[in-house]
């Protein structure tokens, strides 16, 4: 009884921990997933115009009105100065002849985030008809006639109209562009003439959406830092696990001049504060000419110096029975290190192989320093960079984020048993 | 094959490096850049040139797509010529500018910030561009930060300057003209005033503290205006304690009741939501407000003057240059670079798709764009009023000074004049100090590295052959190259990526070596002396002494907690595991990009707070000189107590079964089986734990970089941050190798005595 209660204890206190642990990831996570907004408010729409900033729309972009022809198209703000208490529409007064009458003004959004266009629309005496039109990048438009979303057309009251994204989206996935950008939006009238008011344009966001990972991966430079991340921290984990197993095996089991000294030498190399160094390994990567390459990043890790403590206190307790008995059936060094040690060591490489990944995979200072161009940096680079280029586009940079987190996290959940058992046996000082 | 040409590559470059020293490094440079103007001189001579040139542009904010279309523009227009573009950021861009001119590696042409520019044209790196940027001196604005000495070293390309944005709907609610924004120091405080008293949340002004540059730029237009200046006209002395000046920063600290103090980017955050009714800000908000809150109505006017008959509007002149480097191999090509970027039709096109800049062409005011976007063009307007910081070539270290001046005033409640007075001390120190000319000559650095070489191969030498010898005639010649087989991946790596940079290092941390001069000459121990002395490192040292002790212990018992809570027989055991273990799989840049937001004034921490009844300390967190340092501490041991729960996880399978059950037998309940049984079979990896988590208390430096960069008031400064500080801010190299030894020296100073406690602790027990 007494141990289920403890045990029931137990579980509630983790759970509580394991709920603060996740918080900040979730919301990592889930801000990713927001087509915009911050880390705990999500915005539900962009006003496109509401017509209290005069020819400047409310996300910054110009607007006019545009006629060929005979045709004439003027526009007025009502009031034509804005008032503090008083709401201002856009008044349009239209004579549609043989060419063209329209409203434009300028999107730059990416349609794929957007769930419908809303506005609010009366005409002077009803009956008014005109096309609502995105422009893609390209100069392509898809019109579609107001009393489609208006049964009984424009009437002389005020009347919401929405209108579902999804209706425009043919004509904006343009072929070559991978972004689906809906550059204009325009009213464009039809036969006659009249005056139509218009009022609170907006496009109202969808719930979720993948388009900031597209963004980013595809159409942004993590795609390719991922790559070079990816690079980076296999070859090294793969060199790791070779090479510093054999050092480690070195100095568990064989004796030689300047052992003491070497393993001195790489317990002390722990300790220095790598900032020191930051210069030094400039110039000599310089005079390499390695910099802005995959070796400046990749050779100096080849062999960790805690991998090598790791490997070596792993092996150092191993019993010597089995290779005693290797070598009695004449195997030679090399064999017994490759046939019988690392076999033996599979747990430690586990603890290896993810502490070097991660290491690898997460490091900072030195691919930041070490890099130059675009195509080489890492993705904690690029995202540092990225955080200082565009401080406040919290969803792309959760985005990035997750990103940078998210392959660990998997590998970790993948390898973690091994993990437990090789530190069980691997890691106390001997 | 390709081993040996890599290897002998390495060999050969590291010898070559060895022995030739920065000074010799920078004649080579001289030589490169003579026959480089030989060359171009034949160039001339020659009809045609014959090979194609490639310059290296590095850039600092527009973005890599607008960029590259015009140097797109550039290659068409000039064949033979092509570029090759860095895109680099205000953060990051000064410490990867210096790296490579210390390296000796800088680019052709480079954008600067302005206030960066006396610290290089006064080293001579960059080129004097005088005669070919003369015809062009009455066609731009902004040329005092690149003059030096009478002579131009950069070219004016564009420029940021503040001004006023107000948000008319509060002006509205409070009563005030919405269609006026205050003209004189009085009215704004007074709009303030007003706004402040609309309700908590809503704030009249915003005041900036938190970052190194953005406090003094708000502030200096104050002083400025009312004329006051930093440093006299002829830059010998420091005009801090002016009676002006005084008076601005008193005029500047009443603002405080109606103000918010916040990092400058909240504040942005928090105007563009609607929250504050006045703020001086860059052309940014134009981008930020749209993207955050397109509803906003808002005004934008000039910066207030002392009064209406006195002072003026000034404003802060920030920006962008252009420089070339002497070190440039193709200067001709490098000056029409810049001569074709600073034109405005090119500068026009960065303006428009960046909205935070204007072109410093004087033209660029009857371009067509401004007609349509009459907020951006008051910018123009405001451009003629806006000042310079005094072209001093330590300007760089003065204006940290003056930041804490007002940091002091904002944060700590100093008064003016002891806060102004304190400041103005550290800069006539900054004046007084001599240029360091002095140089080590390159035969002093090749006999120091021969002879400790020399001693280093002989002592060694001695010192193996005898063992050796020994080794040898028990295990035969076989056997020993075997092992060293095994040791030589190790081995190799560390002789060269190891060895190598800790000795040049370790010389560098015995002399003066400017990092941006590569002037070097040999001081033996005063660096060691020099920071052991001083009061700012021993604090940092303080504070990282503070955050080790305030972070280890909590550290250590959360995750001896854990791990013995999951030890337990409970269901979903790996799933919590694996939860409370990822933090540490996420990289530090990540959680300290969460957290920044966690900890933020209208963030979620503060939001808890406020529905649990509890005051938030404010400023908020991160800015608090209070708070700062354990909110950074708390995300340290949530970010990381789950390595040490995996590794005492792994511990506490090793414990035999039977331990347990002997205790049980002895009546022992659980309480006493933990003190009794777990903790003595835990200790050797508990010692190992509280080893490595030593290491990397001590070495705290991403979420530092990350988060405050040391601030605020230097409250989070820990040891490498003042080193990474001292070396890549102050370029003072030689002290920044001192400061890392000597926290080398203290953390295996720490370590042997951990180790020591706990090996006396075993003997006890026995």
């Amino acid at each position: 009884m007494r141990e289920r209660l403890l045990t029931g204890a137990a579980i509630i206190v983790l759970t509580v921990m394991l709920g603060l642990t996740l918080l900040p990831l979730g919301l990592m996570l889930y801000t990713s997933l927001k087509p915009a907004g911050t880390l705990t408010k999500q915005v539900s729409q962009v006003v496109i115009a509401d017509f209290e900033l005069g020819e400047l729309n409310a996300i910054g972009g110009p607007m006019g009105v545009q006629a060929t022809g005979a045709s004439t198209v003027t526009k007025v703000f009502v009031p034509p100065q804005p008032e503090p208490r008083r709401n201002r529409v856009l008044a349009l007064t239209y004579a549609r002849e043989d060419g063209e009458a329209r409203w434009w003004t300028r999107l730059a959004q990416d349609a794929r985030k957007f769930e419908a266009l809303e506005f609010l629309v009366r005409g002077e005496v009803g009956g008014e008809s005109f096309t609502v039109d995105l422009v893609d990048p390209r100069g392509r438009r898809t019109s579609l006639p107001i009393q489609q979303y208006l049964r009984g057309g424009v009437r002389p009251t005020w009347m919401r109209v929405r209108i579902p994204m999804e209706h425009f989206s043919l004509a904006l996935l343009t072929p070559g562009r991978t972004e689906r950008t809906a550059e204009d939006l325009a009213f464009s009238f039809d036969g006659g003439a009249g005056t139509v008011y218009l009022d609170d344009v907006r496009l109202i966001f969808r719930q979720w959406t993948l388009s900031n990972y597209y963004d980013v991966m595809v159409s942004g430079p993590f795609g390719r830092y991922f790559f070079n991340s990816l690079v980076i921290a296999l070859v090294i984990t793969g060199a790791n696990l070779l090479l510093s197993s054999m050092v480690g095996y070195a100095f568990a089991r064989r004796e030689f001049p300047g052992k003491r000294t070497m393993f001195l030498l790489i317990l002390g190399s722990i300790m220095i504060p790598p900032q020191v160094m930051m210069v030094p390994i400039f110039i000599l990567m310089k005079h390499l000419n390695w910099l802005n390459t995959y070796w400046a990043l990749i050779v100096p890790s080849l062999t960790l110096p805690f991998n090598i403590f790791m490997m070596r206190q792993y092996i150092t307790k191993l019993p010597l029975a089995i290779e005693d008995a290797a070598r009695i059936d004449g195997a030679s060094d090399l064999q017994i290190f490759f046939k019988v040690i690392l076999p033996l060591s599979k747990p430690a490489l586990a603890v290896v192989g993810i502490n070097t990944f991660m290491g690898a995979w997460n490091t900072f200072l030195y691919p930041f320093l070490l890099t130059k161009t675009a195509e080489m940096r890492t993705l904690p680079v690029g995202l540092a960079l990225y955080k200082s280029l565009q401080g406040v586009d919290w969803v792309h940079l959760m985005a990035g984020s997750s990103i940078t987190a998210i392959p660990v996290i998997i590998l970790f959940l993948c390898f973690q048993r091994y993990i437990i058992a090789g530190l069980t046996s691997g890691s106390t000082v001997g | 094959m390709s081993h040996y040409l890599v290897w002998g590559k390495v060999l050969s470059t590291v010898a070559l490096s060895v022995y030739t020293g920065p000074s010799m490094k920078r004649r080579l440079a001289h030589l490169a850049l003579i026959s480089s103007v030989c060359c171009s001189a034949l160039a001339v001579a020659a009809p045609a040139p014959a090979e194609e040139v490639t310059l290296e542009f590095w850039e600092l904010s527009a973005s890599e797509d607008v960029m590259r279309t015009l140097l797109d523009k550039f290659e068409s227009q000039h064949p033979g010529i092509r570029v090759r573009l860095q895109q680099l950021s205000w953060d990051y861009g000064l410490d990867k500018i210096i790296t490579a001119v210390a390296a000796g590696n800088p680019p052709d042409v480079c954008d600067l910030g302005t206030d960066w520019l006396p610290k290089f044209s006064s080293t001579g790196v960059l080129r004097d561009l005088t005669d070919d940027l003369a015809p062009l001196k009455d066609q731009h604005l902004l040329w005092e930060p690149v003059t030096y000495q009478g002579r131009l070293y950069g070219a004016p390309w564009l420029a940021g300057t503040r001004i006023l944005f107000y948000n008319r709907e509060l002006f509205a609610k409070a009563g005030l003209d919405p269609d006026r924004p205050p003209r004189t120091w009085d009215e704004l405080r007074e709009a303030a005033r007003r706004i402040q008293g609309l309700g908590p949340g809503i704030y009249g002004f915003g005041l900036f503290v938190g970052e190194p540059y953005a406090p003094w730029q708000l502030f200096m237009p104050f002083a400025w205006g009312h004329g006051a200046d930093v440093l006299s006209r002829d830059l010998t002395h420091c005009t801090l304690d002016s009676p002006a000046m005084i008076e601005a920063m008193d005029y500047y600290r009443s603002l405080i009741p109606y103000a918010i103090v916040d990092r400058q980017p909240e504040v942005n955050q928090l105007f563009a939501n609607g929250k504050v009714g006045l703020q001086i800000s860059g052309a940014w908000n134009f981008a930020l407000i749209p993207q955050m809150n397109p509803t906003l109505n808002f005004g934008v006017g000039l910066l207030p003057r002392p009064s209406a008959d006195r002072g003026a509007p000034a404003s802060f002149a920030g920006g962008q240059d252009l420089v070339v480097f002497t070190a440039s191999r193709h200067p001709r090509e490098a000056v029409e670079l810049v001569k074709f970027l600073i034109a405005e039709e090119q500068a026009m096109d960065i303006a428009k798709a960046q909205r935070n800049v204007v072109p410093t062409a004087k033209s660029s005011i009857e371009n067509p764009y401004y007609a349509s976007h009459p907020e951006q063009k008051l910018f123009f307007e405001q451009v003629a009023y806006a000042v310079a910081p005094p072209s001093h070539p330590k300007w760089v270290e003065m204006q940290e000074h003056l930041t804490r001046a007002v940091e002091e005033v904002l944060l700590n409640q100093r008064p003016s004049r002891d806060a102004l007075g304190a400041a103005k001390a550290r800069i006539e120190a900054i004046v007084a100090e001599p240029e360091t000319h002095g140089r080590i000559s390159d035969t002093a650095v090749m006999v120091g590295f021969g002879l400790a070489g020399l001693v280093l191969a002989v002592a060694g030498l001695v010192w193996t052959r005898r063992r050796f010898l020994a080794h040898r005639r028990r295990q035969g010649l076989a056997e020993l190259a075997t092992s060293y087989f095994f040791v030589a991946p190790w081995l190799v790596v560390f002789l060269v990526f190891g060895l190598f940079p800790l000795l040049h290092s370790i010389v560098i941390s015995f002399s003066r070596y400017n990092l941006l001069s590569s002037q070097m000459s040999f001081v033996a121990l005063r660096n060691y002396w020099e920071v052991l002395r001083e009061p700012d490192f021993l604090r940092a040292l303080w504070h990282t002494i503070a955050f080790a002790v305030g972070t280890i212990p909590f550290t250590m018992s959360l995750a001896l907690f854990a791990a013995v809570l999951i030890n337990r027989k409970i269901p979903f055991k790996s799933l919590y595991q694996a939860g409370l273990f990822l933090p540490v799989a996420t990289s530090v840049i990540v959680i300290a990009t969460i957290f920044t937001y966690l900890y933020s004034t209208d963030g979620l921490v503060n939001a808890v707070l406020a529905k649990l009844g509890w005051a938030a300390p404010s400023p908020s967190w991160l800015l608090n000189t209070r708070w700062a340092l354990p909110a950074i501490m708390f995300m340290n041991v949530w970010a990381s107590f789950g390595y040490y729960m995996v590794l005492f996880l792994a511990g506490l399978q090793t414990i035999p079964d039977a331990l347990y059950e002997a205790a049980a037998i002895d009546g022992a309940n659980e309480w006493q089986q933990f003190w009794n049984v777990t903790l003595p079979q835990l200790k050797p990896i508990v010692l190992l734990a509280v080893v490595i988590n030593t290491i990397h208390t001590f070495q705290v430096f991403p979420e530092i970089f990350a988060m405050t960069q040391g601030g605020p008031l230097g409250a989070t400064t820990t040891v490498v941050w003042y080193l990474y500080e001292t070396g890549f801010h102050r370029f003072d190299m030689g002290r920044a190798s001192a400061v890392g030894y000597i926290l080398f020296l203290i953390i295996m100073g720490f370590s042997l005595i951990q180790m020591r406690c706990f090996r006396m602790g075993d003997e006890a027990g026995e």
